[in-house]
């Protein structure tokens, strides 16, 4: 019986650390944006990609090992079934934020200064969205009760996306870039928004787990 | 002496069958390994056995008075009937068993008590009801307290799997209490056997028979006629075995099949009856009504045999 403890406290640490990664994962996302932002592309933002997909990385060989510790029957198959088909989920929160970073280190992607401040607004609304994520699923893992609550922040955060990514491509065909320059840049406002959108699939998910466990 | 061989026979037989009834939904739902409930279920068939199992005892002897080679009869009978319904993979109650054979040795001999045989049969349609009604009640109860104390996914997980593994520890201790009469109490009638050897001999014929071929009439309870999560796992086992000690305290042999069959069903009824696998419960209701008939038909073939041979 305590073998069966030590082996859920492990696997407790390890999802902890697999979040703890991601967490780490995003603030280099938004270090590396800030730079982008402020200097363009160059060296600095380089040196962000290159952070970001690192941690991005780790996080992934993370979810790896959780998953085999997971199949090895640690939880009862519910709990496993769930932790599993969040952390999927949950994955794809990172890899849509170095998506966004590759892209624009590929296609070379430079902004127009006038619409600089709304593609920060779209990003901060986008990481706002992740971090209410967050907390639902710490919430999910340690205060179940007040899960609902916080997945309907991400909801809202979400629909704020929304809005700015509407917004942000009237303002892109409205400006006098080539159709090229609007394409690219409405292709880079989709991915932007794509973090709120899983983080919404995500919390969807949160969501079943905590109702699931209500009798 | 020699005709105990067939009381340790119709041991092995309920331990085959009936283990599933305590163990069957959390192992099925791979919540519990197999060996891991074996095991536990094993230990704890003993101990209710030794501590309860004489109650139940009492009741069989004064249904039908028995000679050794009368007891012996009854259980090949009963032993051969649910070993059959093991292999058709089907959870019987090993008491209709027993009961179908004394009741038709009972005519036979013009010596059948029918205000014992009356209380059986009554407790018979009682179990699954009462064991149905608990597992609502538990649901309701243990379900509101779990929704005040909001337990977070890992410690939701860790008192479940301490709660399946006690409610079935639980449930074999019941089963042991009220089931060793099935066994080896129509040897006490006929001074074979004290009833504490009786109880130690049967229980220890039970832990064989759930240790060595169990395993296929758990996947029917368990799997097959209504799915279960975790909670409501644990729900029907509780309930089982809360229904099938207070029958071993009464001083009834019981069937612990039909107490998980009315627990599981009682899951489906709170969660709708479509949750119900109709063709399961079917072939179900056919061993429990089919389960007597062909223990008593095959106690006639055997009886018949003794009488021919001389050796009644």
């Amino acid at each position: 019986m305590v073998f069966l403890w030590k082996k859920q406290k492990n696997i407790q640490d390890m999802i902890e650390g697999y979040f703890e990664l991601c967490d780490r994962c995003f603030q280099l996302f938004q270090e590396a944006t800030a730079v982008y932002f402020e200097q363009g592309l160059g060296q600095a933002f380089d040196q962000g990609v290159e952070a970001t997909h690192k941690a991005e990385s780790e996080a992934d060989d993370q979810r790896r090992e959780i998953e085999l510790t997971l199949y090895g029957k640690a939880l009862l198959p519910d709990s496993r079934g769930d932790l599993l088909g969040l952390l999927e989920t949950f994955d794809r929160l990172p890899n849509a934020a170095e998506t966004i970073l590759f892209a624009i280190r590929t296609q070379l992607v430079v902004l127009p200064d006038e619409l600089k401040e709304a593609f920060a607004a779209l990003i901060d609304i986008n990481v706002q969205a992740y971090c209410a994520t967050r907390k639902a699923v710490d919430s999910l893992f340690h205060n179940p009760v007040a899960t609902l609550h916080t997945t309907k922040e991400v909801d809202e955060k979400e629909s704020e996306s929304d809005r700015r990514e509407r917004a942000l491509i009237t303002a892109i065909f409205k400006s006098d870039m080539d159709t090229g320059e609007k394409l690219l840049l409405k292709d880079v406002v989709i991915l932007m928004g794509r973090i709120s959108d899983r983080a919404e699939a995500t919390a969807d998910r949160i969501s079943i787990v905590a109702i699931k466990r209500q009798i | 002496m020699w005709q105990v061989i067939s009381g340790i026979f119709l041991g092995w037989s309920l331990g085959s069958n009936d283990a599933s009834n305590v163990f069957g939904t959390a192992v099925a739902s791979h919540m519990v390994r197999f060996w891991t409930a074996a095991i536990l279920c094993a230990i704890f068939v003993v101990l209710g056995a030794l501590a309860h199992g004489q109650e139940g005892i009492e009741t069989y002897r004064q249904m039908s008075p028995m000679t050794p080679n009368l007891a012996f009869i009854v259980s090949l009978a009963a032993g051969a009937t649910v070993t059959l319904m093991s292999y058709w993979k089907l959870p019987v109650s090993t008491s209709q068993a027993v009961v179908g054979a004394l009741v038709l040795v009972g005519a036979l001999g013009n010596t059948l008590d029918v205000s014992s045989l009356t209380k059986v049969v009554l407790c018979w349609i009682g179990t699954p009801i009462g064991a149905a009604l608990v597992t609502i009640i538990l649901y309701y109860t243990l379900g509101k307290l779990v929704n005040r104390i909001g337990p977070s996914l890992f410690s939701h997980d860790r008192w479940l799997r301490i709660g399946l593994l006690v409610a079935g520890s639980y449930g074999a201790y019941a089963l042991g209490a009220n089931n060793v009469a099935n066994v080896t109490g129509a040897y006490v009638g006929p001074d074979m056997l004290t009833p504490f050897t009786a109880c130690l001999i049967g229980s220890l014929a039970i832990a064989g028979g759930v240790l060595t071929y169990s395993r296929n009439v758990m996947m029917t309870v368990g799997k097959k006629l209504v799915q279960l999560d975790a909670f409501t796992a644990f729900v029907a086992i509780l309930a089982e075995a809360i229904t099938v000690h207070v029958y071993a305290l009464v001083g009834v042999p019981v069937s612990t099949s039909q107490a998980i069959v009315g627990a599981v069903l009682g899951v489906g009824i709170l969660k709708g009856a479509r949750t119900i696998n109709r063709q399961t419960l079917v072939r179900i209701l056919f061993g429990w009504t089919g389960t007597p008939l062909i223990s008593a038909a095959l106690t006639f073939a055997i009886y018949q045999i003794f009488s021919l041979t001389g050796n009644l």
